[in-house]
């Protein structure tokens, strides 16, 4: 494969920055990405959305010891336990000290990854390498309900340079279990950022966990997400991620239902008025009877603001009496803005039920008509209308502190959406 | 309080309205009735300003305002109020929401202070029994779900809410039954006041043995070929409308 020239140096820069800090453990890893490539347009997976890098730029690599930062607000974290990933690792000292009931938290030391890639890529292999320096363990117990939401903040210190930070989570939700995380992406801006995130979530059977994600970004961020799911029998996964602000953003979520009577909900909603790039790759995979999956994922953009939505659906030849839903909803108030939608539906089963659909459009000019007429001005009439499409998902958001957090933020970006 | 002179409209290249002149005073009530597609709706639409028209001639003088020279919102803000014929449905918006926004809209422009969530509630409490209309379905999303009956009430709830000058209900009765119809009409005779003024738009004559207009006029072909007092509604009723029609052939 032909490579950017430019990529391919960054990653040389990597392996080396890596293998100088980590040693043996990452061995099998950076022999993997050496031979991987940052993908280009050529890639169909990555068709629509090209990765890359600030021009002229050197990415240090970052696996935490960053300076504590006067900007993390706890008090806007309030009523949940709060975790936090600094410059890209797991940080003790910056996070609730307290002794969580139920709940064991450790740094990963040795990676053994309990959830299969389904694409053997360079991030995800990259990202292996530096799991034992800044990863962090979560092991929910059995039948233990941790009623505040624990949330994950990432930030970054450092301002020497550029930098590349791999933040790694590896969660196991025990039987019966009910937990809730939200993982806070914030970078000041102050430097290019690239993070390079991997979530490995293993849900056991009857569990219910919820993950929620806040993806705020500016014009120098990447973020790329690499989530993976399996949920066993009777387990309820819920994923809901807010993408705002400016930059590059990449989501891959998937999810393996690998046992009967499993549900999985997959929310995104994506506000942009700059330079945003917002692209979801969801990949559902029913592996066993009388599962439900259900998708929407919503985007309001002006400016040159682009989004990407693409979602694959594989219902395997045992999975009968499989429901699978997938809605894709944009509303593009420019020129500028895209929106690229692609359903992949493979289905080997006969008795499923499958609906996909996407729409993508301007604000209907009835409803704003029908608010003037009662007296709200054009700008107060698409606001309204703008927030009604947006609540759909933020009422997904039922914890009290973080809909406030959530509300708070889209609440936000709408003001400069509408303002432009 | 309004006055039409040679109004002229169209839609593309299709003239709808083609000269209609029409006087309305206020404490008036003015029916407009005609067959389909005579330009009864167009008329309603182009006094609430809808920007899918084009006027192309004449003017239409309200309190002294040239009234096609303001938005839709300053319409309201002015007092003007139209019912809609086909009120549409707004996921995510309540009529609690917006109408709280729309009266302090209004509000301002009068120069009057906001008005406080209690004085909002009460009001609401007040005018939602004036409509027989269930208060749960106002903290609904607009028209979500809603009967045929519950839209066409809460079009009448939104005006006894926002209080206007000149109300126009575009075909307000139409796809109602007899016992909706009666608490529609019960409801506009309630906010009657020797201030403001109602023009009905309608096809039938029926919402006028509860509605009892000052004048009727017949809209056909895009201009007003009858105007009288009730009497004329009835006679329509009872011979249709060929011979309004016939008559303005003679002329």
């Amino acid at each position: 494969m032909k490579t950017n020239p430019q990529l391919e140096d960054l990653k040389l820069s990597l392996l080396a920055q890596i293998q100088s800090v980590s040693k043996e453990k990452s061995t099998i890893f950076l022999e993997e990405a050496d031979q991987l490539h940052f993908p280009n347009s050529k890639n169909e997976e990555w068709k629509y959305s090209s990765f890359s890098v600030s021009k002229d730029t050197n990415y240090t690599l970052r696996t935490g010891q960053g300076k504590a930062m006067a900007s993390i607000h706890a008090e806007a974290f309030e009523g949940c336990h709060l975790l936090v990933f600094l410059d890209g690792a797991f940080t003790e000292s910056l996070s609730s000290t307290e002794v969580l009931k139920g709940l064991t938290i450790k740094k990963i030391n040795h990676l053994e990854t309990f959830t299969s890639a389904y694409e053997n890529n360079i991030f995800n292999q990259l990202n292996g390498s530096t799991a034992h320096l800044s990863g962090l363990s979560i092991q929910v117990n059995e039948k233990a309900i941790i009623e505040k939401p624990i949330v994950i903040f990432h930030c970054n210190s450092y301002t020497e340079s550029a930098a590349w930070v791999q933040p790694r989570i590896q969660v196991q939700v025990g039987e019966r279990a009910e937990v809730t995380f939200a993982e806070i992406w914030q970078s000041d801006g102050a430097q290019p950022v690239v993070t390079n995130a991997v979530q490995e979530i293993d849900v056991k059977k009857s569990a219910i966990v919820k993950w929620f994600s806040l993806e705020k970004g500016n014009k120098d961020s990447s973020l790329i997400n690499q989530t993976r799911v399996e949920t066993a029998e009777k387990a309820v996964f819920q994923h809901l991620v807010v993408s705002l602000g400016e930059g590059f953003i990449r989501n891959n979520l998937e999810i393996k239902i690998n046992s009967t009577e499993a549900d999985a909900h997959m929310y995104g909603l994506s506000i942009g008025s700059a330079k945003l790039h917002v692209d979801h790759h969801t990949f559902i995979n029913h592996k066993a009877v009388n599962t439900t999956s259900n998708q929407l994922y919503k985007s309001i953009f002006s400016g040159k603001a682009t989004g990407v939505f693409n979602g694959k659906i594989l219902v395997d030849q045992v999975a009968q009496k499989t429901n699978a839903y997938q809605s894709s909803k944009n509303i593009l108030l420019s020129t500028d803005a895209k929106v690229y939608a692609k359903p992949q539906l493979e289905i080997f089963a006969d008795d499923v039920k499958c609906s996909h659909g996407a729409t993508i459009g301007q604000l209907d000019e009835e409803p704003i008509f029908y608010l003037r007429s009662r007296g709200l001005d054009e700008a107060t009439a698409k606001q309204m209308l703008v927030q009604a499409f947006a609540s759909e998902i933020l009422m997904k958001v039922e914890n009290k502190s973080l809909h406030a957090l959530f509300e708070a933020e889209i609440m936000a970006e709408m003001e400069r959406l509408v303002s432009k | 309080m309004l006055k039409i002179e040679n109004l002229h409209a169209s839609i593309g290249e299709k003239e709808i309205l083609k000269g209609i002149n029409l006087t309305v005073n206020p404490g008036e009530v003015h029916a407009i009735m005609g067959p389909n597609g005579s330009g009864k709706s167009t008329l309603a639409s182009v006094l609430a300003g809808r920007e899918d028209y084009e006027v192309t001639s004449g003017s239409v003088t309200y309190r002294d305002m040239d009234l096609l020279e303001l938005s839709p919102e300053e319409r309201a803000r002015e007092g003007v109020f139209l019912a809609f014929q086909y009120p549409i449905e707004i996921p995510g918006v309540t009529t609690i929401n917006f109408l709280k926004t729309a009266i302090n809209e209004i509000r301002k422009h009068r120069g009057e202070e906001a008005l406080d969530a209690v004085s909002f509630l009460k009001r609401m409490k007040e005018k939602s029994k004036l409509v027989e209309i269930d208060q749960s379905l106002l903290s609904r999303s607009l028209n979500e779900g809603f009967s045929g009956g519950e839209k066409k009430r809460n079009e009448i709830f939104q005006m006894a809410m926002l209080e206007p000058r000149l109300a126009i209900l575009d075909e307000t009765d139409s796809g109602l039954d007899i016992d909706a119809l009666r608490i529609v009409a019960n409801g506009v005779n309630l906010l009657k006041t020797p201030n403001n003024a109602t023009i009905v738009v309608t096809h039938y004559q029926r919402l006028l043995d509860y509605i009892v207009p000052d004048f009727v006029h017949v809209l056909w072909n895009g201009k007003i070929i009858k105007s009288g007092t009730k009497e004329l509604a009835l006679e329509l009723e009872e011979k249709g409308y060929d011979w309004v029609k016939a008559e303005a052939a003679l002329v």
